[in-house]
C-alpha cells in the first residue's frame, strides 16, 4: 500500500483533488479553511493499492496556527511514502512557498500543479521546466475538470524519492547558522537543513526538542541576526523565499494578454464601498425571499404529491391486518413519511443548495470583509460570518468552523451564538412550516428579529464578561465562479442523509411507541408531570412536552413529533390547525428556536470547549428558551 | 587584506559580546571557522593595537575604540546594503554579498553621503558614523494609509507581537513583493491590497503594521 498526504495552502484545492482522486466524496467550497479534520480514503491503480489523506490547508509548515501545528504533527508522526503538494497554479508564488518547506525537510514532495484550467487562461505555464529547477515530478491537474488526475495517480505509483538539487539559497549569515545547527537538528525522516530553518524560524514544536543550551544558542543567533540586520530573521527567511518563489514564477509563467473577464469586475464591486453593501443587501434579501417562496411552493407540492400517490393506502393496509391498533400504528408511519418529507425536502435541502451555491460561488469572503466591522462590537471579526452562514444549516459543522476564528474566547463566543440565536435548518423547518403556516408569515418574521435581537445581546455581552484578547481579519479572496451543479448537489445530499437515515426510522420509532402508550391509555401518566412548564409557563397542550423531549435528540423530530401528536386527536390528516392556537404555534416556535442544543451539538460542544462550558451553554439555552416562551405567552393572552 | 580580516575579528567580538561583555576564544574560532590557535595570534595584535583587552584563559573585550571601529564597520555595511538594494536595485542577496567586502574599503565620508541618499531606515543605527548630523527617514509608510491604485514594494514588517508578524509573512505579507491597494470596503473596514495573484484582505490594525515603498 502507498501512503500519500495531500497539503496545500488553504482553497487551493486539496479537497476536491482528494475527491477526484479517490472517488470519496467531502464537503468542498470556495473559501479558505472548508476542511477542518482529517479525510482518508484509499483507492486502487493498476493494481496499487493508495491511501490517501487529507489535512488542513495551511499557508506554511511554521507552526504559526493550530492547522499548521496540526499538519506538522502529522507529518513528523508519519510522513507518508509520498506528500502531494497541492499548488493553486493561478497564484503560484504562495503555494511554491509552502513547496519550498516540504522540500527542504527532505519530505518525498510530488508538486501537483492544481486548477491548471483556469491558470491556463491567465498565463502559459511551462511545467517541463518548472520540473527541471525543481528538480521533483510536477504534475499539471485540474480538479474540476479531472485532467491529470491519472497522470498523477500513476506519479505515485512509481514515485522514488531521491535528493533533489534544488534548495532555496538564504542570505549568507543565515546559511552558516544553518550550517552550525545542522548536527542539533536530528529527526527521524527529516532533512537537518530544513530542521535547522526550522529551528532558526522558531518553530516550538521542534524547539522543545532540544536542551536548554541548544535553545539558548538558536536564541542568541535569532537576535544577533535581528540586531544585525534590523529584521527578525524569520522575516528575512521569508524574504528569501517568496524572493526565490518570484524568481521562479517569471521564469516559468509567461502572463497571456487579456482583458478583465466580468468576475473580475464584479468581484471589485462586490467590495468596493459603494456597490459592497448594497449588493450585500441584495444577496442577503434575494436569499431570504427565495428561500421563503420556493419552500412553500414545495411543501405544498410535495403534500398534493404525496397525498395521490400514496393516499390512504397506508393507514387501510393499518387497519386491515392490525384492527384499530393496526390503523393507529400505520396512521402514525404514515404522517412520519409525510412530515419527514414536508421538512426536510422544502426547508432543510432548500436551505443547502441555496448555501451551497453561496459557498461555491466565493461569495462569502466579500460578506465577511464587509460585515468585519459590525462583528467587531460583537467581539468577533468578520470571519465568523461564514460559521454563522454554515450555522444556518447544523450547528454542528458550524462549531467546527468556528476554528478560523483563533482566540478561544472568540470560538466560545460564536460557538454559542450559533447555538442559542442561529436557527439551524431544523428549526428553521419548525419556525416556517409550524409558526409561520399555522400563525402566518408575520409571526414567523417576529422569531427572526428576536434572534437577530439576540445574536446581538449574546455578542455584547459575552465580549464585556470575557477577557478581552483582539484577533485580526486576513482573508483571502477567493476568486467569483459559476457553482457547480453537480458539487452544490452533492453537498446537499451529504448534509442531507442523515434526516433520511437516521431521524426517519427514529421518528417511526417515536410513533409507534406514541400510538401503542395512547392506546393503553398510558399517555397521560407521561405528559402530566410537565404540564407545570407546558401548560403553566407557556400555555401549551400538555402533550407537546413530547416534542420538546423528543427535540434534545434531534431538532427536526420534535416538529415531525409534532405533526403525529397533532394526528392522535384527529382525523384530518396533519390537524395541526386545530391541535393549537396560531398564539400557541407562536410560542412553541420561539422556545424551539432557541431551546436546548441536540445530542449531536452537545457532544461537539464538548469535545471543542469542555463539560464545563457545554452545560453552561445548554442550561442558559434551556433557560433563556422557556423565559422567553413564557413571556411569549403573557403577552400574547394580554392583547 | 590583513587589516579586512581585523575586521571581521572586530564585527564578530561586536556580535559576540553585544558591546560590553567578555567573548571566549573558541566562540570566536567556532564563528571565524578558524583554528584557537590563529584566533589566538590575531587577538594578541588587536590587543596591541588597544582595540581589545586580551585575557587569557577569560576572553576578550572590546576597548572604547575597539568598540567605536566595529560599530563603525557595521553601520558602513548597513549602509552599502541598503544602497545596492534601494539606490542601485540589486537583489538582498548580492547586495548583501558585496556590502560585506564595501564594509572594509568605504571611507567615512563617502559612507555618510551614501547614508544621505539613501536615508537613515528607522531601525538602523547609523550613529557610530553620522553622530547625530544623519536625519532618520522613516523607510516606506505604513499600508493602511496608502490610496486604492497605489502600489509598491513592501519593506518592513514592525510589531512587538511576533505572533502578528509570523501570521501577516505566513499569509505572504513578506518584504520585498510587489503590492498594491485594490480598494477599501467600508469605512474603518478591511483594506483589499493585490500581490502576486491573490486579494487579500487585511483589517486596518494588520494593515498598519505593514511598510511599504510606494512607487512614484
Amino acid at each position: 500500500m502507498i501512503r500519500v498526504t495531500l497539503i496545500g495552502q488553504p482553497n487551493a484545492g486539496k479537497s476536491s483533488l482528494f475527491t477526484r482522486m479517490t472517488g470519496v466524496g467531502v464537503i468542498i467550497s470556495n473559501y479558505a479553511g472548508t476542511t477542518v479534520e482529517f479525510e482518508e480514503a484509499t483507492v486502487v491503480r493498476k493494481g496499487n493499492e493508495i491511501h490517501v489523506h487529507d489535512l488542513p490547508g495551511t499557508h506554511s509548515l511554521s507552526g504559526n496556527s493550530d492547522e499548521e501545528r496540526l499538519v506538522m504533527n502529522a507529518l513528523t508522526d508519519d510522513t507518508g511514502d509520498v506528500v502531494i503538494v497541492v499548488a493553486d497554479a493561478s497564484n503560484l508564488e504562495g503555494s511554491m512557498v509552502l513547496c519550498f518547506e516540504a522540500m527542504e525537510l527532505g519530505l518525498p514532495v510530488i508538486l501537483a500543479l492544481n486548477k491548471m484550467d483556469i491558470a491556463s487562461k491567465r498565463f502559459d505555464t511551462d511545467v517541463k521546466k518548472m520540473r527541471e529547477i525543481l528538480d521533483i515530478p510536477v504534475i499539471p491537474v485540474s480538479a474540476r475538470s479531472a485532467l491529470g488526475i491519472d497522470d498523477l495517480l500513476d506519479e505515485v505509483i512509481l514515485y522514488e524519492k531521491k535528493e533533489t538539487n534544488f534548495k532555496v539559497r538564504y542570505d549568507s549569515h543565515i546559511e552558516k547558522y544553518i550550517n552550525d545547527l545542522l548536527f542539533t537538528s536530528k529527526i527521524k525522516g527529516f532533512d537537518p537543513r530544513g530542521v535547522a530553518v526550522k529551528l532558526l524560524e522558531k518553530d516550538t514544536s521542534i524547539l522543545s526538542r532540544l536542551s536548554d543550551a541548544e535553545k539558548n544558542n538558536v536564541n542568541r543567533m535569532a537576535s544577533e541576526f535581528e540586531r544585525t540586520h534590523g529584521e527578525s530573521i524569520n522575516v528575512h527567511i521569508a524574504r528569501d523565499r517568496y524572493g526565490q518563489a518570484g524568481v521562479i514564477k517569471d521564469a516559468v509563467q509567461k502572463k497571456t494578454a487579456r482583458e478583465r473577464t466580468f468576475s473580475e469586475k464584479l468581484s471589485d464591486a462586490a467590495t468596493a464601498p459603494s456597490t459592497g453593501i448594497p449588493l450585500l443587501m441584495f444577496v442577503l434579501f434575494v436569499t431570504f425571499i427565495s428561500f421563503i417562496l420556493i419552500s412553500s411552493f414545495l411543501e405544498d407540492l410535495i403534500n398534493s404529491v404525496y397525498t395521490s400517490v400514496a393516499g390512504d393506502s397506508l393507514k387501510e393496509f393499518g387497519e386491515k391486518t392490525g384492527g384499530e391498533l393496526g390503523l393507529a400504528v400505520m396512521g402514525g408511519v404514515d404522517v412520519s413519511i409525510r412530515a419527514i418529507l414536508t421538512l426536510v425536502i422544502p426547508f432543510i435541502m432548500l436551505f443547502y443548495v441555496i448555501l451551497g451555491i453561496l459557498e461555491d460561488s466565493g461569495y462569502l469572503p466579500r460578506a465577511v470583509v464587509l460585515l468585519d466591522r459590525t462583528m467587531h462590537r460583537l467581539g468577533l471579526h468578520g470571519g465568523a460570518f461564514i460559521p454563522m452562514m454554515v450555522g444556518i444549516g447544523c450547528s454542528v459543522p458550524a462549531i467546527l468552523a468556528t476554528r478560523v476564528v483563533a482566540s478561544k474566547r472568540e470560538r466560545l463566543i460564536l460557538s454559542t451564538i450559533i447555538v442559542m440565536a442561529i436557527p439551524c435548518s431544523a428549526q428553521l423547518a419548525i419556525i416556517m412550516g409550524a409558526t409561520g403556516k399555522y400563525a402566518g408569515i408575520l409571526a414567523a418574521f417576529v422569531i427572526f428579529l428576536m434572534l437577530s435581537a439576540m445574536i446581538f445581546i449574546i455578542g455584547i455581552l459575552m465580549n464585556r464578561w470575557m477577557k478581552y484578547e483582539p484577533t485580526n481579519l486576513a482573508m483571502e479572496m477567493p476568486d467569483l465562479v459559476m457553482p457547480s451543479a453537480r458539487n452544490v448537489a452533492f453537498k446537499t445530499w451529504d448534509r442531507c442523509k442523515d434526516f433520511f437515515i437516521i431521524a426517519f426510522p427514529l421518528l417511526i420509532i417515536g410513533s409507534i411507541i406514541l400510538e401503542v402508550l395512547l392506546h393503553f391509555g398510558a399517555l397521560d401518566a407521561v405528559v402530566e408531570p410537565f404540564s407545570f412548564i407546558t401548560v403553566t409557563m407557556l400555555g401549551l397542550p400538555p402533550i407537546v412536552i413530547i416534542a420538546f423531549i423528543v427535540g434534545i435528540v434531534r431538532k427536526e423530530m420534535a416538529l415531525g413529533m409534532l405533526f403525529i401528536l397533532a394526528g392522535l386527536n384527529s382525523t384530518d390528516t396533519f390537524g395541526m390547525a386545530g391541535f393549537m392556537s396560531p398564539d400557541q404555534f407562536l410560542v412553541f416556535g420561539v422556545v424551539m428556536s432557541i431551546y436546548f442544543p441536540c445530542l449531536a451539538v452537545f457532544a461537539v460542544l464538548w469535545k471543542e470547549f469542555g463539560i464545563r462550558n457545554t452545560a453552561m451553554i445548554a442550561l442558559t439555552s434551556l433557560a433563556v428558551a422557556l423565559l422567553a416562551g413564557t413571556a411569549f405567552n403573557a403577552i400574547l393572552s394580554i392583547i | 587584506m590583513a587589516s579586512g580580516n581585523r575586521e571581521d575579528y572586530l564585527l564578530r567580538i561586536l556580535r559576540l559580546t553585544n558591546g560590553d561583555g567578555i567573548a571566549k576564544t573558541t566562540d570566536i574560532a567556532a564563528l571565524m571557522n578558524v583554528s584557537a590557535a590563529s584566533v589566538t595570534e590575531m587577538l594578541r595584535i588587536l590587543a596591541n593595537d588597544e582595540l581589545i583587552t586580551y585575557k587569557k584563559y577569560k576572553g576578550v573585550s572590546l576597548t572604547p575604540e575597539g568598540l567605536a571601529m566595529a560599530k563603525r564597520i557595521r553601520d558602513k555595511h548597513q549602509i552599502a546594503e541598503r544602497f545596492l538594494m534601494d539606490v542601485l536595485d540589486k537583489d538582498q542577496g548580492d547586495a548583501h554579498e558585496e556590502a560585506c567586502k564595501m564594509e572594509h574599503i568605504l571611507s567615512d565620508e563617502s559612507a555618510r553621503r551614501m547614508c544621505r541618499i539613501v536615508g537613515a531606515a528607522e531601525m538602523s543605527d547609523c550613529e557610530a558614523l553620522c553622530g547625530s548630523e544623519c536625519i532618520k527617514k522613516a523607510s516606506g509608510i505604513q499600508l493602511n494609509k496608502i490610496s486604492a491604485g497605489m502600489a509598491g514594494k513592501i519593506s518592513h514588517l514592525k510589531c512587538d507581537d511576533a505572533e502578528k508578524i509570523r501570521k501577516l509573512i505566513s499569509i505572504g505579507f513578506v518584504p520585498g513583493r510587489t503590492i498594491s491597494m485594490v480598494n477599501r470596503t467600508t469605512s474603518n473596514g478591511p483594506i483589499i491590497f493585490r500581490m502576486g495573484e491573490s486579494n487579500i484582505a487585511l483589517d486596518q490594525e494588520l494593515a498598519s503594521l505593514v511598510f511599504v515603498n510606494v512607487d512614484q
